[in-house]
């Protein structure tokens, strides 16, 4: 346990493992890469709370959250794309005069 | 089968009659996902045209390949898959290629990890019609430029409104290499939408 808090203080101090994954000094970049599973639900609570923490102090993240939640609000709006009656007709005819020549 | 006994029926009994050669029961089907299987289509190959040669494509298969289909999965599931299917092989076939490389349209980050620069909102409000058909429009031009493999992985997440799972399964990804396919494609179209909205502000003060 020791030796992994001394690995974390140092690669907190060198920065040469800006991967380490939730720290007290959570960067933007960081944030960025969490914000879908922050949108689905799919965050750990420690990680929801360092997050919004993060999100309170910083303008830019919070831009950023938002504008992906816009994005994906635009993504649902084009569920169900009508399908034109003639396409439907010709679909119909195709299927049929298909099938039937290979019975 | 008159259509009104027929809705009633479920698929998995519309199946098997279809098995026994009922014409009638295919086309039940036919009529229930027709506009999920176009929509599908439509989404991958972004073009009227080519989406409806593999919806043609795709009810010839349900029909041609309906004893293969066992039953473990949802018909739903089944023919979902070979929408993707026949979609791949007519975004392969057309020649013009406008995907983009999904890294470009991410962030600028400093050496500390901060943006590089302003994050600007889309303005977007429910009241503003001519904005929000920009944005549709933006949208729908974003996901063609997606590679496929990010591109299939959003429609079906975040279009068609399946979960992790239910996508991980019909790709035979793993939920991670799914999850992070979703956000980086949701990365891509924000980023997309950004820009569009900053150079429209400069283009119209």
């Amino acid at each position: 346990m020791t030796h992994r808090w001394i690995e974390w203080i140092k690669s907190k101090w060198s920065g040469s493992k800006p991967d380490v994954p939730m720290s007290p000094m959570i960067t933007c970049r960081q944030v960025i890469e969490l914000l879908s599973d922050y949108i689905n639900r799919e965050l750990s609570p420690e990680d929801k709370t360092e997050l919004d923490q993060h999100l309170q102090g910083c303008q830019n993240c919070g831009t950023f959250l938002y504008t992906l939640r816009q994005s994906v609000d635009l993504l649902k709006d084009l569920k169900e794309e009508d399908i034109p009656e003639e396409v439907n007709a010709r679909l119909r005819n195709f299927l049929r005069s298909k099938i039937q020549s290979e019975k | 089968m008159a259509s009104e006994e027929a809705a009633k029926v479920s698929d998995a009994t519309l199946v098997e009659k279809v098995k026994l050669g009922d014409y009638r029961a295919f086309e039940e089907l036919v009529t229930r996902y027709q506009r999920r299987a176009y929509g599908l289509a439509y989404r991958l190959t972004s073009n009227a045209t080519d989406a409806e040669d593999v919806l043609q494509e795709v009810f010839l298969q349900v029909y041609q390949k309906i004893g293969d289909f066992r039953g473990e999965s949802a018909f739903s599931s089944w023919l979902y898959k070979i929408t993707l299917n026949a979609g791949y092989m007519k975004l392969r076939k057309r020649q013009r290629r406008r995907e983009e490389s999904i890294e470009d349209a991410l962030p600028d980050f400093g050496e500390d990890g901060s943006f590089t620069a302003m994050v600007s909102p889309l303005p977007l409000s429910p009241e503003n019609a001519v904005l929000r058909a920009e944005a549709k429009r933006v949208t729908e031009e974003a996901i063609d430029k997606l590679g496929e493999d990010y591109k299939t992985v959003l429609i079906l997440r975040d279009i068609e409104g399946f979960s992790a799972s239910e996508v991980s399964i019909m790709l035979g990804l793993s939920i991670p290499a799914t999850k992070s396919r979703l956000h980086r494609a949701r990365l891509f179209l924000r980023q997309k939408l950004e820009n569009y909205f900053k150079e429209r502000t400069v283009r119209t003060p």
